[in-house]
């Protein structure tokens, strides 16, 4: 069950060696990518949001045009 | 000898892609160096295309601002990591533009993110002098034990410093 989760998190096969792991290291490896996954996320939102302010009111509609919003 | 040290060094650089501590992720020391680099290019492509959308949508609408202004938003909004996937996803032209306004401190940090499958281009066109500046930067008191995958020699270029 742990491999799988592993590919389902990864969304493709592991290499051959990493089977060899033990479930509890499979299940470690999983959540460690779901976790970077979603600490990318929040960094994403998070940086978003504080590049706001600090583009120019003059530039924020092309950037919302270019960004089509 | 040598695959040890590969096992090592493919540890230390999955520990950093995934924010952990190397030494809790010692079991894959068990696993084949050629197997860990397939695995950490795996666990790459999961995370630069996780936010594809999104990234993207960002790229395209970076380009109506000035190189200037994306320097200061990549260094004090967006952050090394995610300026590592938005180098991937801009002209390689104008991610060149953009990291010459950047202090090599800060693109230490970004090499340290990259993906060199992604951003080979980018990389490619740095000038010498500046990559150097990197690599001094990274050397010269990094706390970060992994070495920049960005950083090994672009193909058919390597740096005089």
């Amino acid at each position: 069950m742990s491999a799988e989760e592993l590919e389902a998190e990864l969304r493709a096969p592991h290499p051959p060696g990493v089977r060899s792991l033990d479930d509890a290291s499979l299940t470690d490896l999983a959540a460690s990518v779901r976790d970077a996954r979603h600490r990318q996320a929040a960094a994403l939102e998070a940086a978003s949001e504080q590049a706001l302010g600090h583009i120019p009111r003059v530039l924020r509609i092309p950037l919302r045009k270019a960004l089509g919003s | 000898m040598n695959d040890a040290l590969d096992r090592r060094a493919e540890v230390l650089k999955l520990a950093q892609l995934r924010g952990r501590d190397p030494e809790s992720l010692s079991y894959l020391e068990s696993v084949p160096a050629t197997d860990l680099a397939v695995l950490r290019e795996r666990v790459t492509d999961r995370l630069f295309d996780a936010h594809d959308g999104t990234l993207k949508r960002l790229a395209r609408g970076s380009r109506v601002l000035p190189t200037g202004l994306l320097a200061t938003l990549g260094e004090h909004a967006f952050g090394p990591l995610l300026c590592a996937r938005f180098a991937a996803l801009i002209e390689p032209a104008r991610a060149v533009e953009v990291a010459a306004k950047l202090p090599a401190p800060f693109l230490g940090d970004v090499a340290m993110e990259l993906d060199p499958r992604r951003a080979s281009d980018v990389i490619g066109r740095m000038p010498a002098a500046q990559v150097a500046g990197v690599a001094r930067s990274l050397a010269s008191g990094r706390a970060r034990p992994a070495w920049p995958s960005s950083l090994s020699p672009a193909p058919d270029r390597r740096p005089n410093c």
